[in-house]
């Protein structure tokens, strides 16, 4: 294996993977997974009304659709993530394999990515599994390829950052219980947390008449949840929840293309006047201070980042206190 | 060669190694002894590069492992006294993974896992569920493992822990193999027939202190003295009697159904005991030695039965 393939094959990836997709729970999740997606899609379809109609009404369709799945895709990766990760590390630790591990050649921060990897991986892969229902949006319409991705993007993202806490508390905790409990506290911390914060410092008045303030998306149709122009900090506290973020971006998206009835899928597009009612948009861009322009999913983009990146060093840190390394700089040894 | 100096090592409040000196020689089965939490894991684990002690410096193989944990880490097969497998993997599967994490090129790993699993006995096993194999069988695996770096030196956590019979007769063989190939091997136990049979040298570990050392010659202490227990069908008055003016008995103890005699080291000593005996019309019904074995140097250098240190 040449240097740059031994730097990039880390062998618990294989490891993990080949043993995770050899169990029952694999195959019950990936089912739990896909009913609960090709459910909600029929409901939703069913809910949007005439389906024989237009291609601006099959748009609606579309959108109602897209809504829905989003909505559930994100809540099984809320559900999924934390129990996947959590357990990784601390259950190397229960088993004790994690000391035999870490005797070999392989450094704790290959193991924390590898651990992280694998899990993810296994959400990559019901992603992938799931594309044959998510391709009905495309299908009906309504949405962009290019909106899909930034809301898959933004999915994904989230899945990364609860991953990254969760494998923190894994290499901190002495069971994977405890762990993965943690794992869900923490996940639903940074999903209510910010919301609710924000939504009191609004309450309180906290902000108004100046510093950051918000703006509509050109879609809004009915009355927001938020003013606009009427807070600074709050949105920008509300921006940090990943449920605000996606939320905010697949209101903008909808009522965006509700309003304009834009039909890009595989058909190419079509322009149309026709307007349904679509969701309310609360907010979907911060509109002064520092981050004056910046997508309320731009701004969580670049806090998940960060914090991703400050739980896996987290962990590495960890991890590397379980056993000695050199008290010197690292001399020739025969 | 291993050597640990004054190795301490603290949990909190308590002391689990408290000044532990040692030596154990290149290509040596050193036996370590000890009730259960005299320290004996914690200093295999920091033999193991996998603890820092507290205070004091060991070396394995000419490394230290204070200054170079890693290059210990890797020079070192350990052995835990847990299996350490993963389920929903095949003992080739389980190796190869090991294989992989030690950087063993991928065209190197299909042979070495076969000759591993036939060194261990388990030839046929390369492709049976780990967890469908017997206790004994990962254990074999387990060391199987410990094997794939070949290392000089092999640290070895209480291995007939939980075994059956067979299983421990077949692991002391294997240990027997392993020192033919010269490796160097500290076996953990406080199983001390497994050890006697397994083990050229020993370390009596209690409290965290290493209470002595040597070969079970040296320790026995007989050198140039040792004590039999002689059972005698009738007066043990008389069997004393007779055995008054042997030239090779040193001392006499009689008991009930028994005497215990010091005498010279050396057969023609037991054999004139005996002669004595059978001359006086003393019916002896056992010889056995006293304080020969790895149980009554435990004894005596900690003053308690392993029993009751534990």
């Amino acid at each position: 294996m040449t240097r740059m393939g031994a730097l990039v094959w880390n062998p618990i990836v294989a490891r993990e993977a080949r043993t995770r997709m050899r169990s029952k729970r694999a195959a019950f999740i990936l089912f739990c997974w896909l009913a609960a997606l090709g459910v909600v899609a029929i409901l939703a379809y069913a809910s949007a009304g005439n389906q024989s109609a237009s291609v601006t009404v099959l748009a609606h369709s579309g959108v109602t659709v897209f809504d829905a799945l989003v909505a559930v895709v994100v809540a099984l990766l809320l559900l999924l993530v934390p129990g996947l990760v959590g357990g990784s590390i601390a259950g190397e630790r229960e088993r004790q394999t994690l000391d035999l591990l870490l005797c070999t050649r392989v450094r704790p921060w290959r193991v924390v990515i590898g651990k992280l990897a694998a899990s993810l991986a296994f959400i990559g892969f019901l992603l992938v599994a799931s594309l044959p229902i998510l391709s009905v949006v495309a299908l009906l319409g309504g949405i962009a390829w290019s909106d899909i991705l930034i809301v898959v993007g933004l999915g994904a993202l989230t899945a990364v950052t609860i991953g990254s806490m969760s494998i923190l508390f894994s290499a901190i905790s002495k069971g994977p219980t405890g762990a993965i409990v943690c794992s869900y506290v923490a996940m639903f911390i940074l999903l209510v947390g910010p919301l609710v914060l924000g939504t009191y410092l609004l309450a309180q008045g906290f902000g108004s008449g100046g510093g950051t303030a918000v703006s509509l998306p050109s879609g809004y149709i009915s009355g927001p949840a938020i003013a606009p122009s009427v807070s600074s900090a709050p949105p920008l506290i509300m921006a940090l929840s990943p449920g605000v973020a996606i939320g905010s971006e697949v209101a903008s998206i909808s009522s965006q293309n509700c309003a304009s009835a834009v039909y890009s899928g595989f058909g190419g597009s079509f322009g149309s006047s026709a307007i349904y009612s679509c969701a309310a948009v609360t907010f979907d861009r911060i509109d002064s201070g520092p981050l004056n322009g910046w997508h309320i999913w731009q701004v969580y983009a670049v806090f998940a980042i960060a914090l991703s990146a400050l739980c896996i060093g987290m962990a590495i840190v960890a991890l590397r206190g379980r056993v000695p390394w050199p008290r010197r700089a690292h001399s020739e040894v025969t | 060669m291993i050597t640990g100096t004054h190795l301490a090592r603290a949990f909190g409040e308590r002391m689990a190694l408290a000044d532990c000196s040692f030596q154990i020689d290149t290509g040596a089965v050193f036996g370590l002894v000890g009730p259960n939490g005299a320290g004996k894991t914690t200093t295999l684990r920091i033999l193991a590069g996998l603890l820092q002690p507290t205070s004091g410096t060991a070396s394995v193989d000419g490394v230290d492992v204070l200054t170079h944990p890693q290059v210990v880490r890797e020079r070192v097969g350990w052995m835990p006294d847990f299996f350490g497998v993963y389920d929903r993997m095949t003992a080739r599967e389980y190796l190869t993974f090991y294989a992989s994490c030690y950087r063993i090129p991928r065209a190197r790993i299909g042979r070495l896992a076969a000759d591993l699993m036939d060194l261990v006995g388990l030839p046929d096993r390369m492709d049976t569920p780990v967890e469908a194999l017997s206790r004994g069988m990962k254990q074999r695996l387990c060391l199987a493992r410990a094997l794939i770096p070949d290392p000089p030196v092999l640290l070895l956590d209480e291995p007939a822990s939980g075994l059956d019979p067979r299983a421990r007769v077949e692991l002391r063989e294997l240990v027997r193999e392993l020192h033919n190939m010269g490796k160097t091997m500290v076996v953990s136990s406080h199983i001390l027939p497994e050890l006697a049979e397994m083990c050229t040298s020993f370390g009596f570990i209690d409290a965290g202190r290493m209470v002595a050392q040597g070969t079970l010659e040296e320790l026995t202490g007989g050198r140039d003295r040792s004590t039999l227990r002689i059972n005698v069908a009738g007066d043990v008055h008389a069997a004393a009697a007779a055995l008054d003016g042997v030239p090779q008995m040193i001392a006499l103890r009689p008991g009930e159904g028994f005497v215990e005699v010091d005498v010279h080291a050396g057969a023609e000593a037991t054999s004139a005991i005996l002669q004595a005996l059978l001359a006086a019309g003393i019916t002896v019904t056992a010889v056995n030695p006293v304080g020969s074995s790895l149980e009554d140097v435990f004894l005596r250098v900690t003053g308690q039965p392993l029993e009751q240190s534990a």
